[in-house]
């Protein structure tokens, strides 16, 4: 595995964590609204990395997948 | 022995028997008259009933009684008339009973030139009627004799000649000399004998017989009986080289063959070693040629031998086994492309199964994410609003619970679109 390829994956697995920790945040009672509105931008703000990240992920899994059958043909 | 002439005049004691001094006188003459050559005319000559010659040799003051017994006048190729001039040879003979000496003749021949020439041509018409002189008697001479014999004087330069020649001409051969007078009374025995001699030997190849030039009487020795007898009996081929260029001897017609000289007998019987090598070298050189000539030959030969039909069919047996080995090859790559065919059969299995894998873990993940996404969407603060209901903040923070409010202080009530103070002092 590649050091980009490890970053990327880092990177996505990172979100997805913080992801988690930010609804934790989100879902407590005692959240303060500017804190609850910050956490919910962040929180949009890695959903949509995680959505590029796989949206990459499964164009770069076609590209293989492309090539893989021009071979074999 | 008594001493005959040195007894006393009377010595009455001393006296001889006629039968004692006939004895002395035979041991005294017989041993010195062992062999004489004598010359006179012959007188009555008579054969006996047993064959023997008997006849006397005289002279003007004095005449000698002979005898040639049966054997050696048998043998003699000239026969004297009574007044015919000759010289006789051998030893004298005390013949005790009539108390008389005589002359046992081994040899004879006509004194004088002429009666020689007369001699001579006597025993060659003899020697030649019995065949002696016939070509088919002839044995051949060797080409390369490694042992000559030759029978000489040691004395004479005819050997010293000889001897040159050969060194110089062809030293790989031996030369043997038995030595023999060449001219004599003694020289046709003893040439006879070394004949009969070498004759008995089994290395030796050739026999080179002969003496240097001189006149009729001095080679008579090569024109007796004996010596023409023994040339013929010898067992090896036997050259005659008595030194004159044109006259002939008896032993040059009984030879088989003849020389003028004695250096020309060698030079008769060996190669020159000069000429030999030339040869040689000739001879490679056209060994070589005709080796060459026999290869291209043979070259020749094969390349026919390519085109015959034991070869076209090993040529078609070779096209076969071609066809065999192209056939398995054909096979060999038929299974060579089912097992790569295989292999990718294989192989996109395998890829397959990866994107399946990758596909599943995308949609688990997307799975995930959406889940969470959902989540954030859900835990949007302001999503009431949205939907219509409001919020209300007192001094800043989000009043969530009525226990919270100050009924006294002032506050804001927050639409989706607005916020509007509430001002308790107004009130």
């Amino acid at each position: 595995m590649t050091k980009s390829e490890k970053k990327e994956r880092f990177d996505f697995e990172q979100a997805l964590e913080r992801l988690s920790e930010v609804l934790k945040e989100l879902e407590s009672d005692d959240v303060p609204l500017d804190k609850a509105i910050a956490l919910y931008e962040e929180g949009m703000k890695l959903s949509k990395l995680c959505s590029g990240k796989l949206e990459e992920a499964e164009l770069r899994i076609e590209q293989v997948a492309n090539n893989q059958k021009k071979q074999h043909e | 022995m008594t001493d005959l002439f040195n007894q006393p005049k009377e010595d009455p004691v001393h006296i001889l028997s006629v039968s004692e001094l006939t004895g002395e006188l035979k041991m005294m003459i017989e041993d010195h008259f062992d062999w004489i050559n004598v010359r006179g005319e012959v007188s009555q000559p008579k054969t006996s009933r047993n064959g023997h010659l008997y006849f006397t040799l005289k002279d003007d003051t004095a005449q000698l009684p002979c005898v040639m017994w049966r054997s050696k006048r048998q043998s003699q190729d000239y026969l004297p008339e009574h007044g015919d001039e000759i010289v006789a040879a051998g030893p004298l003979q005390v013949y005790a009973p009539h108390g008389r000496y005589q002359m046992i003749v081994q040899s004879l021949r006509p004194a004088g030139l002429g009666a020689l020439q007369q001699a001579f041509e006597q025993l060659k018409k003899k020697l030649q009627d019995e065949g002696l002189f016939d070509e088919n008697r002839k044995k051949p001479i060797p080409r390369f004799p490694e042992v000559i014999g030759i029978v000489t004087s040691a004395t004479g330069a005819a050997f010293q000649d000889m001897k040159n020649t050969l060194e110089k001409r062809y030293p790989l051969c031996e030369i043997r000399l038995f030595h023999a007078s060449v001219q004599g009374s003694q020289a046709a025995p003893e040439i006879s004998d070394a004949i009969r001699f070498f004759s008995g030997q089994d290395d030796i190849e050739l026999l080179i017989i002969g003496r240097g030039g001189g006149s009729l009487e001095d080679l008579w020795a090569f024109n007796e009986e004996i010596v023409a007898r023994a040339i013929a009996e010898c067992r090896i081929p036997v050259i005659s080289a008595v030194g004159h260029e044109t006259d002939f001897s008896i032993s040059d017609f009984v030879a088989d063959a003849r020389a003028a000289t004695p250096t020309q007998a060698i030079i008769m019987a060996v190669p020159d070693q000069n000429d030999l090598k030339m040869k040689i070298e000739d001879l490679q050189m056209t060994l070589e040629m005709r080796v060459k000539q026999l290869l291209e030959k043979h070259k020749e030969t094969v390349s026919r031998f390519l085109d015959n039909y034991a070869l076209h069919k090993v040529r078609q047996r070779i096209a076969r086994n071609k066809e065999q080995l192209e056939w398995k090859k054909q096979q060999a790559g038929q299974l060579l492309r089912i097992q790569i065919r295989n292999r990718h059969e294989e192989i996109r299995r395998l890829s397959d199964a990866v994107q399946n894998s990758v596909s599943t873990l995308l949609l688990q993940k997307k799975s995930r994410w959406n889940e969470l996404h959902q989540k954030v969407l859900a835990a949007d603060p302001n999503k009431p609003l949205k939907k219509g209901y409001t919020r209300i903040r007192q001094q800043g923070a989000w009043i969530r619970s009525s226990h919270n409010f100050r009924s006294d202080a002032g506050f804001e009530i927050e639409w989706s679109d607005k916020t509007t103070p509430i001002d308790r002092a107004k009130k």
